[in-house]
């Protein structure tokens, strides 16, 4: 449904040539309704902009995100570490408010119900037992943790933050990729890429009507104050990184300095008597509820891996007692299984008798026989996943592979068909995307990764998220770590 | 306040006022030696910097490679007292700690960091030392500019004010040994006076010091001005007994709630450096580098005493 020539080819500027084709769903020439003017709009502000002016705001947009240390540092050239910032694309997706509103209560409806399925795990198991999942499903999960069975965290809150990644698909709608309930991050670059965007090209940002995403700091700090232990009224919040060398460190002391808190590591802290303290120069300070930013396994050395020196030794002790909060919730990592997530709208309505407002994308599960004879024959039309993976890796697209390359993921499907889901090679829409090496704008796949907050009788989405893009030509796969860049994403009224 | 937050904020300060008190030195002493009276001048400067930066002795009877030598004083991430180097470890100090400084602060040393490390290494050594080095103390100033503007005054600030003031008093006493040694140098080769006494210039000049010195004595700098200036004049920031009074107000302001051990770290530091409150320069000008080794030593005595009480 390519549509008539909303860009006229010919005429010289960022938008020369741009290739449009058929049944790639281009939302900046696809989409209809305000939309479709706010993009009309958006364009004819992008042209009268010369090719040249506009790689010296990119210049300046970047050279920006490295003032403000916005970046990653690899270390295998140089001890000191190479510091790369992740790419960023000036031009903008939009999303109308009406339509965003939808989305907004897909997600929380969505992350409402993977909270009850938590609850419901760790304690009865009552759609265990009324047979809507299957047990093995949940009990293989690596990710299903014995400490977590009869213990209610305060506000009976495991997921109290969400990164739901939704894709938008030919057919027009949103649908649910995958859910991330564990650590999920890059809220940091949608605070960051607005404030570039607002600096870079305030002349555009200030036709719009956008909604701000700036109240996003302070929602996670009303957020964990609501979840705070029983008997604290002033409860001392803190964020607890691995350190500045983990991939994410920027956001963790971001968000810590943004909310004005303190951003500890494992060492700062230690047990007594079932309570967390932190180490200050005056002495120990109790600590009440804690944003964790590592990974389950490396928690409680007691507990979990006993080789982490990240974690804390009797953390978890301290939490079944009450006497801490954990944010998110150990144990969360079985509701965000990408073989569980097929059950998600299942739970939706068992849980809360409501129809799913948000559909998952069609996931066939190589551990149900029918369903794997199906992947099987289909290779080629499907993407194949871990069901425990992030970050994009071990991710499998069948389209244009060899046919040993095939017959060797089959291999490796059915020695252990838990393992993986297939999904069939969803159409994700395109958005136009700055291409440095030929100076002008071409279309390119792109998912959105939102962020949703839920505390004790506190309910919060930040309004747009992170919208990430498949730099190369036809990929998919937007994962930063993958080589993938993000743009701001403006909800319009 | 985390111990470990309070350790970083510390050396953070620490590396900073490195970074400027080398680029200063670089500048000053290099500059001054190009109008050379004596052929072995400019030699002497050299080794003069490789001497108070702290790197490796060159061999003697092997020409100086001058170049190689300011490189390596600057822009040498291999060697760990480079501005660089020093510069690295101010702005990895800063980082782990960024959620409790301003991000004003926090891009100052940012920027500061990213103009050292992406300087041309082809044009420092050829033309660039004075824009380097200039640079570099702009940006020292700038820094220290926002930390007195952008932060709460608050015990994290003391600790950063500690750890610039105790670099400074020992980058102050590293100068006075290293110009020391230049006079005794020149001393050994017979040159003229008017040689040595240039040496007490390019010492204030080196401290940033020497239109107060005039203005204090109403006199050309000599040696025993200058000494008293920098080591006794209770008017001047730089001075080391003004320096050790802001150290000790810093730690009573620090140690008010502490009550580790029975002598407050307050008392103990007082201890060591109440001496020098009261010393005049006529009681120490006879054995001057016995009396600056001690009083180095002294001020390593302090770092440790304030590692020991509040990181460990």
């Amino acid at each position: 449904m390519i549509s008539e020539t909303l860009i006229s080819a010919g005429d010289m500027g960022l938008f020369t040539n741009y290739p449009t084709r058929n049944g790639m769903f281009d939302e900046v020439l696809s989409s209809r309704g305000p939309v479709q003017n706010y993009y009309k709009q958006l364009v004819s502000s992008f042209e009268t902009i010369s090719s040249s002016e506009y790689q010296t705001m990119n210049e300046a947009a970047k050279r920006s995100f490295l003032y403000q240390g916005i970046t990653f540092a690899t270390y295998n050239q140089n001890s000191k570490g190479v510091e790369r910032i992740f790419p960023f694309d000036l031009f903008p997706r939009i999303i109308h408010q009406a339509e965003w509103n939808t989305i907004e209560k897909g997600l929380l409806q969505r992350t409402r119900a993977l909270n009850l399925f938590l609850h419901d795990l760790y304690h009865d198991r009552k759609i265990l037992k009324d047979g809507l999942i299957p047990k093995e499903l949940v009990f293989s999960s690596g990710n299903m943790l014995k400490e977590m069975n009869g213990f209610t965290p305060p506000g009976s809150t495991y997921c109290h933050i969400s990164g739901t990644d939704l894709i938008r698909h030919s057919d027009g709608n949103y649908y649910v990729l995958e859910d991330n309930v564990r650590c999920p991050s890059g809220v940091s670059y949608v605070l960051a890429n607005r404030e570039a965007m607002k600096k870079t090209l305030s002349h555009v940002f200030k036709q719009f009507n956008v909604s701000q995403v700036i109240d996003y700091p302070s929602a996670l700090l009303a957020m964990l104050h609501s979840v705070r232990p029983h008997g604290v009224d002033e409860p001392v919040c803190v964020v607890l990184t691995p350190g500045m060398y983990n991939s994410a460190y920027y956001e963790h002391s971001i968000l810590a300095q943004k909310m004005g808190i303190e951003l500890v590591e494992g060492r700062d802290l230690f047990v007594e008597q079932d309570f967390v303290y932190m180490n200050t120069i005056y002495g120990p300070e109790k600590v009440d509820v804690i944003y964790r930013r590592i990974d389950d396994a490396f928690l409680d050395p007691l507990t979990f891996n006993p080789d982490s020196a990240l974690g804390v030794p009797g953390l978890m002790s301290a939490y079944r007692k009450g006497n801490v909060t954990l944010v998110n919730a150990p144990g969360t990592g079985v509701s965000d299984d990408k073989a569980v997530y097929v059950y998600v709208p299942d739970m939706i309505k068992y849980y809360l008798g409501e129809e799913p407002i948000l559909n998952n994308v069609h996931t066939y599960r190589c551990d149900v026989k029918s369903d794997l004879g199906y992947v099987m024959e289909h290779m080629d039309e499907l993407v194949v996943k871990p069901v425990d993976q992030s970050g994009g890796y071990g991710i499998f697209i069948g389209a244009g592979r060899t046919k040993e390359d095939i017959a060797l993921q089959r291999e490796i499907i059915k020695s252990n068909p838990r393992g993986y889901i297939a999904q069939p090679i969803m159409n994700l829409s395109v958005h136009s995307t700055y291409i440095e090496s030929k100076e002008k704008f071409e279309p390119r796949h792109i998912d959105l990764r939102t962020f949703t907050l839920i505390g004790k009788d506190f309910e919060y989405v930040l309004k747009g998220g992170l919208s990430r893009v498949a730099l190369k030509e036809g990929s998919l796969i937007v994962n930063s770590s993958q080589g993938g860049g993000s743009k701001d994403t403006w909800i319009v009224s | 306040m985390l111990s470990r937050v309070a350790e970083n904020l510390f050396w953070m300060g620490r590396y900073l006022e490195r970074t400027e008190h080398v680029a200063r030195y670089i500048n000053v002493a290099y500059f001054a030696s190009l109008d050379r009276s004596h052929p072995r001048q400019h030699e002497l400067t050299i080794l003069s910097i490789t001497d108070m930066i702290g790197l490796p002795k060159p061999d003697a009877g092997n020409e100086l490679n001058e170049e190689e030598i300011l490189v390596s004083a600057a822009l040498d991430d291999t060697n760990p007292v480079s501005i660089l180097s020093a510069l690295y470890s101010a702005r990895e100090n800063a980082r782990s700690v960024r959620e409790s400084i301003s991000s004003e602060l926090w891009e100052a040393i940012n920027n500061f960091y990213l103009f050292v490390s992406e300087y041309p290494v082809d044009i420092y050594k050829t033309r660039g030392l004075s824009d380097f080095t200039n640079h570099v103390i702009q940006h020292c100033s700038n820094v220290r500019g926002r930390i007195q503007q952008t932060l709460l005054h608050d015990v994290g600030w003391l600790f950063i004010q500690l750890g610039i003031q105790l670099e400074s008093t020992s980058q102050i006493v590293r100068i006075m040994i290293s110009k020391l040694n230049d006079m005794s140098e020149i001393n050994k080769l017979g040159l003229s006076r008017t040689l040595e006494e240039q040496q007490w210039d390019v010492l204030l000049d080196c401290l940033e010091a020497k239109d107060m010195c005039k203005k204090y004595y109403s006199h050309i700098p000599n040696r025993e001005n200058t000494i008293e200036f920098l080591l006794f004049c209770p008017d001047f920031p730089r001075s080391v007994k003004s320096l050790f009074r802001s150290i000790l107000n810093c730690l009573k302001k620090i140690d008010r709630k502490n009550t580790k051990g029975n002598k407050t770290i307050d008392f103990r530091v007082a201890k060591l450096v109440s001496k020098y409150q009261y010393l005049e320069v006529e009681e120490i000008d006879d054995n001057l580098p016995d009396f600056l080794e001690e009083l180095l030593s002294k001020i390593y005595l302090i770092s440790d005493l304030i590692v020991d009480e509040f990181f460990k």
